[in-house]
């Protein structure tokens, strides 16, 4: 194994106040880092990792505001622990990043810290939004850098981009409540040539295919320390 | 303590569109003609669903509702990308649980005509920004 995407929760951090200190989520890492089949897993391949809702707390929206709890706190441990060892991210001040492997391109999604509440506001004449404005751009302009510089071109989603995914938060925590702007970068994506979503958080595996041509895997590694 | 285990995977969209393929074939005659076909496809299908993952255990202690310590389900999905022959792009996916091989596809991508940026730019400055917090060095571990 060269690498492994780590798309997923690091650690099942059992939030019991949202306002709680730095050091509680670090303490979290602490138990979840020394794992040992984990600590054999990263001397052996590189990691990249994204934050998801449970470096937060259950099905986190960060609205696009820094100062909701606990996303200063939470996202300084997930820092420490795992952010500071990804490529640079694409602003000093953001999360998501992208990256190239040989012939192949990486892009990182940060799905948390942008998304709004879907349905929150009835009268809002905007649709909710899972990247963002800023996110979206960068997600755009690299879709046009690397659409003839590198073969595949994978984007890396901590939750599914897939409808199809019903039971429990399935249809409200996924891509399946941000239908406009998924629908929208679909358009794009099917023109692109081999775009492969790579997504997780069902704790199951899936192999979907979007618009007869963009393939999506979703999967999870989960383990005892994982939930 | 109790255990969820259900199909929760719809195996494809009722939302449908067409996916038209075009053939190019060469008659007894010699002359080429382009064949066109269209398919009705729905906009999202599973090609393949391993639910073996999808319980979770959780146990009550003190009251509380936690995620049991006692799953020990491991479920990874293994990506292989071969592009050493540009026509024929190709992407092993393999799902694997409990340390065995579920599912394995071949994906065969559609062959790009590599083009390379001719600008090279180095910021060494922000190449060495954060330095030391990539090597653990930076913040204070518990």
């Amino acid at each position: 194994m060269l690498a492994m995407i780590w798309s997923r929760t690091a650690n099942y951090i059992a939030v019991h106040s949202l306002a709680q200190a730095t050091v509680k989520f670090t303490r979290s890492y602490v138990s979840g880092s020394a794992v040992r089949s984990f600590c054999f897993s990263q001397e052996l391949s590189a990691i990249f990792s994204i934050y998801d809702d449970h470096e937060f707390v259950n099905n986190f929206a960060g609205e696009g505001d820094e100062g909701k709890a606990p996303f200063v706190n939470a996202s300084s441990a997930f820092r420490t622990y795992y952010g500071d060892a990804n490529p640079d991210p694409h602003h000093s001040d953001v999360a998501f990043y992208n990256f190239r492997y040989g012939d192949n391109a990486f892009f990182v999604l940060d799905t948390r810290r942008y998304r709004s509440v879907p349905n929150s506001n009835a009268e809002s004449t905007l649709p909710p939004t899972m990247l963002g404005e800023r996110q979206l751009f960068a997600l755009y302009s690299w879709l046009g850098r690397f659409n003839t510089t590198a073969t595949f071109k994978f984007i890396v989603s901590s939750v599914p981009f897939t409808t199809l995914w019903h039971g429990f938060d399935g249809q409200s925590d996924s891509w399946a409540a941000y239908k406009f702007e998924r629908d929208s970068l679909l358009d794009v994506l099917q023109y692109v040539p081999n775009v492969v979503l790579l997504s997780g958080d069902r704790h199951e595996f899936a192999f979907v295919e979007h618009r007869g041509k963009v393939p999506e895997i979703s999967g999870e590694q989960e383990d005892s320390y994982g939930y | 303590m109790f255990a969820v285990n259900s199909m929760t995977l719809r195996a494809r969209t009722e939302a449908a569109m067409e996916k038209t393929y075009v053939e190019t074939v060469t008659t007894s005659d010699g002359a080429t003609i382009e064949v066109t076909a269209i398919e009705h496809i729905p906009e999202e299908r599973a090609i393949h669903y391993i639910a073996s993952g999808n319980y979770k255990l959780w146990v009550i202690r003190l009251g509380a509702i936690e995620p049991s310590t006692d799953h020990v389900m491991v479920i990874s999905a293994s990506l292989e990308v071969d592009t050493r022959d540009w026509r024929k792009p190709t992407l092993i996916i393999e799902a694997i649980i409990n340390g065995k091989s579920a599912y394995r596809y071949e994906f065969i991508g559609q062959p790009v005509s590599l083009s390379f940026t001719s600008s090279l730019t180095i910021n060494l400055g922000s190449a060495l920004k954060g330095i030391f917090n990539k090597i653990g060095l930076g913040r204070t571990l518990l």
